[in-house]
């Protein structure tokens, strides 16, 4: 199931040629986890929101966009 | 400063895998008391049945914790957190489900004559509601892999 919640990351980590554990490894989830939200399957919390913004150094709403369902 | 709302004692701890631990520790705990106990439960002339029940929680306590750790099957982040609540949801439903119907079944027609059964049917209850955790876990896994 889909989440409402569309994100960037995976744009914003290949612009970096980050890879999916160097990310996971840096915001303290597992790979799985990047793998989940990257899917759109599972939305973070707002702390693991807010790190990866920090992390990649853009705002929130750059990385993460609501769409919901109509 | 301290703020008026700061109500929760200093030594528990108050993340989730802190609670987990603490927890873990209280059952191990609890767990030693029991084998303690048991021999001189059994001497005492008690209830086989309470010493067998008390005996088989605690090796099936025992046995999943060894099980998840060797598997891995550890809890990891904020993901896995929010898995196991889910599962752990589905489970305590199997089991007040479960014992509400024991006791309907004791208080109604009496269908319930003996200890042995009752310990039976407690079982398979334990059973049934670890089964519907771990497959309410897996699915949940699977449709947020």
């Amino acid at each position: 199931m889909k989440s409402p919640i569309r994100n960037t990351i995976r744009e914003l980590r290949a612009a970096r040629s980050m890879t999916q554990q160097e990310l996971a490894d840096l915001i303290l989830v597992t790979r799985q986890t990047v793998v989940a939200i990257e899917g759109d399957k599972y939305s973070p919390s707002l702390e693991v929101a807010f790190r990866i913004a920090a992390l990649f150094r853009v705002p929130l709403e750059q990385v993460f966009q609501y769409h919901p369902a109509k | 400063m301290s703020s008026i709302f700061d109500t929760e004692s200093v030594s528990v701890p108050s993340d989730f895998s802190g609670k987990d631990a603490v927890g873990t520790t209280d059952r191990h705990r609890a767990g030693g008391c029991v084998l303690r106990e048991l021999p001189g439960s059994l001497r005492a002339g008690a209830s086989h049945y309470s010493c067998a029940a008390d005996l088989l929680l605690f090796v099936f306590g025992v046995v999943r914790t060894f099980v998840r750790y060797r598997s891995r099957n550890v809890v990891e982040d904020e993901r896995d957190r929010s898995i196991a609540a889910i599962g752990t949801r589905w489970s305590n439903l199997i089991l007040w489900l479960g014992l509400v119907i024991v006791l309907v079944l004791y208080w109604d027609s009496g269908s319930v004559r003996s200890a042995n059964s009752l310990i039976g049917i407690l079982f398979h209850l334990l059973v049934l509601a670890g089964c519907a955790r771990i497959v309410r876990e897996l699915v949940a896994y699977r449709m947020s892999a």
